[in-house]
């Protein structure tokens, strides 16, 4: 008995450690997306309607080939492709390793645009028109907030 | 020559994914594998895209370098975000985590305390050397450059894992040398020293209690850091059946 409240104190301390930080993380409103997010499901979306999914480079070469940016850096890409694979908005599968072995090359991680995700986006499009000179770049600084 | 046997490419890739590996350790195995293995999969499309484009194996190095110090606030954000993941499904073990870092933490500062000791006290030798005010070579000079030069060893070896232990272990001793033959060394040199050894009265059991502390601190540093003997079945056998012959 004193055990479990022993246990249940240390566990409130610990969660009790992390409000601080947590409450200093800019926190997303539930249904919207961050820009490097939208950037990613457009982008996504354009490869996918041509190569049926797309991974990780292909994503970051296509994001800089849309703007002339350098490539995004990979903590915030794939930062970004989990946490969103995670809220359901992607769906992520790794290729067929026998695929890749006959190529001769490391296997994908293969993403596709869910239904959720499409909805997301143009939800997100439609409440802000996006413009060159409003929307600030994060992806391109290499740092997100969340 | 191609980027992808190229050694500049090699290097870039060796030296992310050292970085890969520390930002992923206590993370959770499979979601660590998988930034890994994202990791890989994204070197090697960057190294044929750069052989496409025309790029040179240095420059596309120094993309790849570029990308991961770019991002390496993102890691570390996600990292902090997967061990807040890893706290909240295993309180305990978290905890245990943290204390080990605690120790780590405190016993790094007190070995860096230890070291900046000795090397301020060197310098003040040199200084007096320099300025004629003790001959070269003392004794006690030499004494305490390589007591120094313990703690910058045991310093080093505390700051890997596998070595912590004996890091811990060598530090008891310079954490003697250097107080007991640094105070003696500046009583000759320091005002203040000498000032303090005639004004305070406790002054030598404050030193002597001072080497005694940071002795056992270090001492209790290797214990806890001893690795852990665990007794095979063979032992417990062994002991029950002799446990069984003497109550026969």
């Amino acid at each position: 008995m004193r055990d479990d409240r022993v246990q249940v104190l240390a566990e409130v301390l610990i969660i009790g450690s992390y409000l601080p930080i947590v409450g200093r993380m800019a926190r997303r409103r539930p249904g919207t997306l961050f820009p490097i997010e939208v950037d990613i499901l457009e982008s996504g979306l354009a490869l996918q309607a041509s190569e049926g999914s797309f991974y990780g480079f292909a994503l970051a070469k296509h994001l800089s080939s849309r703007d002339g940016s350098a490539l995004t850096s990979h903590g915030t890409l794939y930062k970004a492709l989990s946490r969103m694979a995670e809220s359901g908005i992607l769906d992520a599968s790794w290729e067929d390793p026998a695929s890749a072995e006959s190529e001769g090359r490391p296997r994908r991680r293969l993403y596709m645009v869910t239904a959720e995700g499409s909805r997301a986006l143009v939800k997100a499009q439609a409440e802000t028109p996006r413009t060159e000179a409003s929307v600030p770049r994060i992806a391109q600084a290499g740092v997100t907030f969340a | 020559m191609s980027v992808l046997t190229s050694t500049s490419y090699h290097h870039a890739v060796s030296r992310v994914s050292r970085w890969c590996s520390w930002y992923t350790r206590d993370v959770d195995v499979e979601v660590a594998a998988t930034r890994r293995d994202e990791l890989a999969s994204d070197f090697y499309e960057h190294a044929i895209w750069a052989d496409e484009s025309g790029t040179t194996p240095r420059a596309a190095a120094r993309e790849i370098l570029g990308r991961a110090v770019r991002g390496a606030p993102a890691d570390l954000t996600w990292r902090h975000a997967q061990r807040r993941k890893v706290a909240l499904a295993d309180p305990t073990r978290f905890r245990r985590l943290r204390i080990e870092e605690a120790v780590s933490s405190l016993v790094l500062v007190a070995a860096s305390a230890v070291l900046g000791w000795g090397l301020f006290v060197l310098t003040r030798i040199v200084l007096s050397t320099i300025g004629e005010q003790i001959r070269p070579g003392s004794a006690t000079a030499v004494t305490i450059a390589s007591f120094t030069a313990l703690a910058a060893c045991g310093l080093v070896l505390l700051l890997r894992r596998r070595t912590r232990v004996g890091g811990a272990l060598i530090m008891v001793l310079p954490s003697f040398g250097l107080v007991h033959f640094g105070l003696y060394q500046l009583y000759s040199l320091s005002t203040t020293v000498g000032a303090l050894t005639f004004t305070m009265p406790g002054w030598e059991l404050a030193s002597n209690s001072l080497i005694v502390g940071l002795g056992m601190f270090f001492t209790a540093a290797a214990i806890w850091w001893w690795p852990e003997h665990r007794t095979t079945p063979a032992d417990t056998s062994t002991r029950l059946k002799t446990i069984g012959e003497m109550t026969r």
